[in-house]
């Protein structure tokens, strides 16, 4: 009977179906519409399922494809097949739907007059559970579901509507649209084909509507995770990938791809900046959560999509061709923002930081035990005996919000793995996000008016030149410190450079980020260091002691940029020491039994295994380690120091407390990151040696003793004005905490913290007291590893206070438990209280500003000025003159972060020191003449990092030695010019510009002919009077900004004196040609004798060394980076089965157990009484 | 039920003990922590080094110095009254030094002056002093009468430079001062019965100094207003008459303190009548607890120590008298706070006569100390001087340099008539005394501690500079004649600086 229906062709696309295939079949030859036909594609399945077609519907039609194809592909075969049909019914293999689907969705097409109908897609085995009523997405094409997950159908999405997308499981599509649009991508092989033709659709202008009263129950095996994709679909051009592409990785780049093929141009501008910035946050969060497989997807989508961007171009452009409806329109049916952040801020709020991953890294750890299990399997087929060799069997590491499995706690107290990262301790992430919700608006508060204004440029806390000049200054080859140096420069300014670049350019913002994100930073590292314990409690508490601690805040009054960074890196550093050990809870949890497989290679017994193992691990620790010492050397290289005394004092403790062997490891790690670091400076590493024994002022220039920290002070890490109440006392006295309370591994751990803040803190004593001689530290940065260590120990007592107390009986333990918390919670009170003004006690106005005309003295010629005072006062790198004081220049006025790291040896700077030297002794009142050779105008004495104003603000005083200021005044070519709280200003009057000239013939000219060569301290005699330039008559050429390596202006002729070393790298280029320096002046300085005016050029000659040195770091350092991946990747043949790291807890490949490492026993010390 | 819940619950707590080990770490960790503040109690940090004492403002600099100055004040350019001044250089370094002298007059003083307060033009001259040599300069030369400033630049260290100023009532030498102060004291000064007192502030720096000037006499401080915030400009020298402003007092101890910048004070006193002489002192840098002064002599006349106290404290000083063989009995002398007191040596009836002897002043705060000497009446001129403030320095190495130079003579008749070296220590010291320069042996000897010994005209007489050493820091005063009575026209050693 001939029917008015329209004909309908149910295209099931099938890939090797299960047993459900026949139900689907079935479903299908059950509907109640009578012009459906049934195409069956057989995608390359591995058995033909022409039989299993015919057995249930005999009447459909089957093509088998010999070749695997995306899902796409073989349905836009089709298109080829089949002449007639007014709608195709794209199917998976595994939908049913219900009798009277298709002639709803048929009816519902016709009432719409809509181009593509979805079906209310239920539950294949609970048809009252919803899964698809349609979905939408955002700008950005992250596709949101209209309903909830295991949301029951009680009706009330019964309602016919437009939507954005129609679920993929089965769809009607009108044939006429789908020829318009060309059918599916092809190269969509599976998550996302419906999204990219639903769009399209609507960007020609068709109606996407679902019709709830058609039914189809859908198995989602594909999408479900069940079913494995064919990896000959993924393979990219180059073969498989080195990491295989997850469903997530498809679905996100198909939104993209759905992105920049359907929008125009306008709304692609508009939009594509916000996806990058939204998936780079994306990838940032996703890596700091060890959630890799996210971040990979991430980056995989713009890969792939930026693989195929002629593609794409072409396909945009012909739907253009077909587009009737804007963009604005389409978007209409969009929801709003951004789809994906809204629900991770959600699941943030709800779970907390680390319980917004959970269920995708608990999801990912499942798939790779589930493959390491497959990949065992096979190894047992290879052979006997290889097995063994991947360690222990896989162990139960649920992310932090994994219940406890029963009886853990009492597992707890007698194992010695086990107990300590057993989750105790839990709190809801709501618990945990409001406290640190509340402790970083206590961090944003006080520092709110550094956020909001600019940082005030005192102590170390100096202004950047500008972005492109920071990469020129460490690339220079000269640096501009003392009298100029070609020592190289410190990497921080490559650092500073690159970040600046991230910010686009922006130095003082890259200034605040650097200072500023010090102190969440260390917070971070010290939450994580706790972490493998697996008390939250404890983590949270440790890292919220290391916040309210005062040092980064004091650091924060004083100025002082090494100490931030020392705080920023001290618990990351002792995190790298404590995972050398190999003791518990810093070694596995975890056997990989991947890792077991892959290194048990034919012929390889566990023992070599074992090795290769350990010294994949050591190599790749100690280029991890060493790539963050090489960072935090660069700007504070005290921090060598830092890494390997820390290293000793954990080998020490450990040793002390009957562990040694293994806690070698931390020794060794130390010195191997070390002598990593050392190559990964290997330039500026050469700059310092060449200074011989004043090498050890790199770490630092000896203050005053009389001003030496007690040890109270110490104790209390109350070095600048915050925390020096009595208060302070209380983290050191919650630290004693687990000592009194802990067991096994908590006790051990503990005392290695203590002996490390011990060591710290006699360190920082003795260094005070200059009990060390030359080796001056800042007692800042000693600190900081020791208050990481005493955060540590309270966060220990914490828990330990969990699990050792659990099941004890009530008395004096848990009394000093509620003590060390009252104490905790008074010790955090200076730091709240410091934290009101909004500043923590930084100064607001800056010798930047009351000195800010020096910058416009520059026209009587370029000047250098002496900087003189503690080393603390000072705003650069600095040298020692003997009794506390120290020395430093600066070109035209204040310096900017140019001078921040001066070479090491001050070189011909020398003499300054030398000069002032002199005057303190007495032995000359004309240290202007001795000076001026330098070009020297100005001799600042600072008694402070900032001006003293009264009622206004006053900052930490430091003296300078009492004889100095007399010394000064009594020079007869000194003139006091300025003078206020704090700075002391004398003009020399016998200066000498920096670059000047003496004309010919003259008696200056001869003066400046004969001036001798010597020694730096051997400065010319003058016969001068007080007052007059020791060489009368000069003029001031060659003019220029500071710090430059190229000067060019007309000279007179006769003889050019710069007063720039070492002399024979610069030369004046003339009209006439490169004049060499004739000689040297002033035993240092270059002189030019140019026999008529001209102009001329005075230029830097570089050389090779610089560049080669340059090219040499950036090679030491992408060599190291190579190294560290091939290790890595040696390390875990199979990464994607263990890439679902969520920290140091899940990272198998740092937390292997090593034989011989894991070696935290059932000691002593378990818990004897609590089993 | 609730009852068996309670009993298992009790059942599964248990008590805890404490572990070997805890208590082990515990205590070790307290130990350390309180063994650690013991040595920091016991051992505290260095104080803060405090500011070398400014001593005497003379001494000498060192001989590899880069450069060296030297500041006389006090002098004056004759005639008018007033008497000239002759400036001698002793370079103990063995390389010939070059300098520049520059002298200037203040303005609105002398004959040649306008009164108008308009400086006359500082003169400059190239100065050259032989190695190990002496060399005597007029500084006076191209200027106008008035009081006078020099200053010397040197182009290294080792020279030392004194000067004498000489007119008709006498004659009177002192140190220049090597270094400059914001702060000079002197004590011994008199307005009363027409003596003249002048103050001269030298300001060689090129930064303008601003100073306070009061005066503490037997009748109360004195501050007069116009010399408060009274600028000292840069390179210029600013010559005040005291008795404009301290009129008819007996003991007048200047106190000159300066707001801002640095200085060099003189003063010259000219004592009238039958008094007569003239005294030209530089002042104490700063007021001290000890002073020296290594040789004087009862000869009759009279010998008083004026002291001042400008501090707002009282103190109590004690004087102690050396003598080589006896001892005697030492004097308190209170001083309420911002007074002068005078004891008179000669008149106090402790002392023997025509003996030498040493004076060593210890008081409770900083104060001044000043000597004068007034010789019997009848006695040549001059009969009355005073040698400034004493000498709060004691060294193992001094210059004393002589009134002239062979051939110029600060005086007519100029010759040095004693050098006495004082041992105010508690141990027998050493010295060896030399001529400065060619090193020829002059006298050895050791003096016993609290003691003097004196070489006298046989032994130092002419005018060879003398270096003294000693394996004891000692004092050293030199007595140079013609006068009316030892001690008239005496001068301090010059300490060496290393």
């Amino acid at each position: 009977m001939e029917t008015l229906a329209p004909p309908v062709v149910a295209v099931v696309v099938a890939h090797d179906p299960g047993p459900w295939f026949e139900e689907t079949l079935a479903s299908l030859g059950s509907q109640d519409y009578a012009e459906l036909s049934v195409l069956v594609l057989d995608n390359a399945g591995a058995d033909d399922l022409t039989t299993r077609v015919a057995a249930v519907l005999p009447t459909a039609f089957v093509r088998r494809f010999e070749e695997g194809r995306g899902y796409g592909a073989v349905s836009d075969e089709v298109r080829t097949m089949v002449d007639g049909a007014a709608y195709y019914l794209f199917c998976h293999d595994d939908v049913a739907p219900f009798p009277d689907a298709v002639h709803q969705l048929v009816e519902e097409a016709y009432r719409s007059n809509a181009g593509i109908v979805s079906p209310k897609v239920v539950g294949w085995d609970d048809p009252d559970r919803l899964v698809h009523v349609g979905m939408t997405v955002d700008k950005s094409g992250s596709v949101v579901e209209r309903v909830q997950p295991h949301e029951i159908d009680h009706g009330q999405h019964d309602a016919v509507r437009d939507v954005f997308v129609a679920p993929g499981g089965c769809t009607l599509v009108r044939v006429d649209l789908f020829d318009e649009l060309g059918g599916f991508d092809p190269d969509i092989v599976a998550m996302g084909e419906d999204l990219d033709l639903c769009w399209r659709a609507q960007v020609v202008g068709a109606r996407v509507v679902v019709a709830p009263a058609a039914r189809v129950r859908h198995l989602e095996e594909l999408a479900g995770g069940t079913r494995p994709l064919d990896p000959v679909l993924l393979a990219g051009p180059g073969g498989p990938a080195r990491h295989p592409v997850t469903l997530q990785a498809l679905q996100r780049r198909h939104e993209l791809l759905a992105v920049l093929k359907c929008y125009g141009r306008f709304h692609r501008l508009r939009v594509v900046p916000q996806i990058v910035l939204l998936n780079l946050g994306e990838y940032l969060v996703a890596q700091l959560a060890g959630n890799r497989a996210r971040a990979r997807a991430v980056a995989h989508a713009w890969r792939w999509n930026l693989h195929r961007r002629g593609t794409t171009r072409r396909l945009r452009r012909e739907l253009q061709a077909h587009r009737r409806i804007g963009d604005k329109e389409v978007r209409e049916l969009q929801i709003s923002g951004s789809a994906r952040l809204a629900s991770y801020l959600r699941r943030v709020f709800l779970f907390g930081f680390h319980g917004a991953h959970a269920e995708e890294l608990r999801s990912a750890e499942e798939a790779a035990a589930q493959a390491a299990a497959e990949a065992g399997a096979a190894a047992v087929v290879g052979g006997p005996g290889v097995t063994v060799a991947g360690g222990a069997p896989p162990a139960t590491t649920g992310p932090p919000e994994a219940p406890a499995p029963a009886g853990a706690a009492g597992d707890a107290a007698t194992g010695d793995e086990a107990p300590v990262t057993v989750e105790r301790g839990r709190l809801s992430g709501r618990v945990r996000l409001t406290a640190w919700l509340v402790a970083a608006a206590v961090v944003l508060i006080g520092s709110r008016q550094l956020l909001t204004g600019s940082i005030t440029s005192f102590g170390q806390f100096v202004p950047f030149p500008s972005w492109g000049a920071t990469f020129t200054q460490f690339a220079a080859g000269w640096h501009p410190s003392g009298v100029g140096t070609t020592a190289p420069a410190t990497p921080a300014l490559a650092v500073a450079g690159v970040v600046g670049t991230v910010l686009l350019g922006a130095m003082g913002l890259t200034q605040k980020v650097l200072l500023l994100a010090c102190i969440p930073l260390g917070a971070w590292g010290m939450v994580r260091l706790a972490r493998p314990f697996g008390s939250a409690r404890a983590s949270l508490v440790a890292g919220i002691v290391y916040l309210a601690i005062p040092l980064p805040y004091d650091a924060l009054a004083l100025g002082r940029l090494g100490a931030l960074a020392a705080y920023a890196g001290a618990p990351w550093v002792l995190g790298h020491l404590f995972r050398a050990t190999g003791f518990a809870p810093y070694s596995s949890t975890t056997a990989d039994a991947g890792d077991g497989v892959v290194a048990a290679a034919p012929g390889s017994g566990p023992r070599s295994l074992g090795r290769r193992l350990a010294g994949h691990r050591t190599l790749r620790a100690c280029l991890l380690l060493g790539a963050l010492e090489a960072l935090l050397v660069a700007f504070v290289p005290a921090a060598a120091l830092v890494v390997v005394v820390a290293g000793a004092a954990v080998a020490v403790a450990s040793v002390v407390l009957g562990r040694g062997r293994a806690a070698v490891q931390a020794l060794w790690l130390a010195l191997g990151s070390t002598v990593v670091a050392g190559v990964l400076l290997l330039p500026w590493l050469i700059g310092v040696l060449s200074a011989g024994r004043g090498a050890v002022e790199v770490f630092g220039v000896p203050t005053p003793t009389s001003g030496a920290a007690s040890w109270g002070t110490l104790l209390r890490f109350s070095i600048g004005p915050i925390g020096g109440s009595p208060l302070g006392w209380a983290f050191a006295l919650a630290a004693l905490l687990p000592l009194l309370l802990a067991r096994g591994p908590r006790f051990r751990w503990a005392g290695r913290c203590w002996s490390i803040a011990l060591v710290f803190w006699f360190l920082a004593w003795v260094v005070g007291r200059g009990w060390t001689g030359s080796l001056a530290v800042d007692p800042m940065v000693l600190l900081a590893p020791a208050a990481a260590a005493i955060a540590m120990a309270v966060g220990l007592g914490i828990a330990a206070f969990e699990v050792d107390l659990r099941a004890a009986a009530f008395g004096w333990r848990q009394l000093a438990t509620a003590v060390a918390v009252g104490a905790l919670a008074l010790g955090t009170l200076p730091t709240l209280v410091s934290a009101v003004p909004g500043r923590w006690q930084m100064p607001q106005n800056a010798f930047a500003q009351t000195l800010a005309w020096m910058h416009g003295e520059t026209s009587a010629g370029a000047f250098r000025v002496l900087w003189l005072g503690d080393p603390r006062s000072l705003n650069q790198g600095s040298w020692a003159a003997g009794d506390g004081l120290a020395y430093a220049t600066s070109e035209d006025g204040m310096p900017d972060a140019t001078w921040l790291w001066n070479g090491t040896s001050p070189g011909p700077a020398a003499a300054l020191g030398s000069a002032v030297s002199q005057a303190r002794d007495g032995a000359t009142d004309r240290l202007g003449a001795l000076l001026a050779p330098a070009g020297v105008r100005y001799v600042v004495e600072l008694t402070a990092p900032a001006p003293v104003i009264p009622q206004v603000q006053t900052p930490a005083s430091y003296p300078v030695p009492a004889d100095l200021p007399p010394a000064l005044q009594r020079q007869l070519d000194l003139q006091s010019v300025f003078t206020e709280g704090g700075v002391t200003v004398y003009e020399n009057t016998d200066w000498l510009p920096e670059r000047s000239a003496v004309g010919p013939g003259s008696a200056p000219a001869a003066a400046a002919a004969a001036l001798p060569v010597g020694t730096p301290a051997s400065l010319p005699a003058t016969t001068t009077r007080p007052g007059q330039p020791v060489i009368p008559g000069a003029v001031p050429v060659l003019p220029g900004p500071p710090a430059r390596r190229s000067y060019q202006g007309p000279v007179p002729g006769g003889v050019v004196l710069a007063a720039v070393s070492p002399a024979g790298r610069w030369t004046l280029v003339s009209s006439t040609g490169t004049v060499e320096p004739a000689t040297s002046s002033f035993g240092w300085a270059a002189q030019y004798r140019v026999p008529a005016a001209t102009s001329a050029t005075l230029r830097f000659r570089g050389g090779p060394w610089a560049p080669l040195g340059l090219v040499v770091e950036v090679l030491l350092w992408l060599a190291a980076a190579a190294a560290a991946a091939v290790v890595e990747r040696r390390h875990r043949v199979r990464p994607w089965a263990a890439s679902v790291s969520g920290g140091w807890r899940h990272r198998r490949a740092e937390a292997d157990p090593i034989p011989g490492m894991s070696d935290e026993p059932t000691g002593d010390l378990q818990d004897g009484g609590l089993a | 039920m609730t009852e068996s819940m309670s009993r298992r619950a009790r059942q599964q707590r248990r008590p805890l003990r404490s572990a070997p080990g805890q208590v082990v770490a515990l205590v070790v960790v307290v130990a350390i922590v309180v063994g650690v503040a013991l040595v920091g109690a016991a051992v505290p940090p260095p104080s803060p080094a405090p500011a070398p004492a400014t001593a005497d403002g003379v001494p000498v600099a060192p001989v590899g110095s880069y450069s060296s100055s030297a500041f006389c004040t006090g002098g004056a350019v004759g005639p008018d009254g007033l008497a000239g001044t002759t400036d001698f250089l002793t370079n103990t370094s063995p390389v010939a030094v070059q300098g520049t002298m520059t002298s200037e007059v203040a303005p609105g003083t002398g004959s040649g002056a306008s009164g108008s307060g308009t400086p006359a033009p500082p003169t400059q001259r190239a100065v050259v002093v032989p190695a190990r040599g002496q060399a005597a300069v007029d500084p006076a030369a191209g200027l106008p009468a008035g009081a006078l400033a020099t200053w010397f630049a040197f182009d290294g260290g080792g020279v030392a430079v004194n000067q004498v100023t000489a007119g008709p009532d006498g004659w009177s030498t002192a140190p220049c001062a090597s270094r400059l102060s914001g702060s000079w004291s002197f004590a011994g000064g008199s307005t009363a019965g027409g003596d003249a007192l002048t103050l001269d502030l030298a300001n060689p720096t090129p930064t303008d100094a601003v100073v306070d000037v009061s005066f503490l006499t037997s009748s109360g401080v004195i501050v007069p207003s116009d010399y408060q915030g009274l600028t000292v400009p840069a390179g210029q020298l600013v010559s005040e008459n005291v008795g404009d402003f301290v009129q008819n007092q007996s003991e007048v101890a200047t106190v000159v303190t300066a707001q801002s910048g640095v200085l060099v004070a003189g003063e010259l006193q000219q004592w009238a009548g039958s008094r007569g002489g003239i005294g030209l002192w530089l002042g104490a840098p700063a007021p001290a607890t000890v002073w020296h002064f290594a040789q004087n002599t009862n000869t009759g006349g009279s010998v008083t120590f004026h002291l001042a106290n400008p501090g707002t404290t009282a103190v109590v000083a004690t004087l102690s008298f050396g003598l080589p063989v006896a001892k005697v009995v030492p004097v308190q002398v209170s001083l309420p706070a911002q007074s002068v007191a005078t004891f008179s040596a000669s008149s106090s009836g402790r002392l023997p006569g025509q003996s030498a002897y040493a004076v060593d002043v210890r008081s409770t705060g900083p104060i001044v100390v000043a000597r004068s000497v007034q010789a019997p009446s009848g006695a040549s001129t001059p009969p009355m001087s005073g040698g400034g403030p004493g000498t709060t320095t004691v060294a193992t190495h001094w210059l004393v340099p002589a009134p002239g130079v062979p051939g110029a003579p600060g005086a007519v008749g100029a010759t040095v008539d004693s050098l006495g070296v004082a041992d105010p220590g508690s141990a027998p010291a050493r010295v060896v005394v030399t001529v400065a320069g060619s090193g020829a042996p002059v006298y050895a000897m050791t003096v016993a501690p609290g003691a003097l010994v004196v070489l006298g005209s046989a032994t130092v007489s002419g005018l060879r500079p003398f270096d003294v050493r000693s394996t004891r820091p000692v004092s050293v005063e030199e007595d140079s004649g013609p006068s009316g009575a030892p001690g008239v026209v005496a001068s301090t050693g010059m300490s060496f600086t290393s």
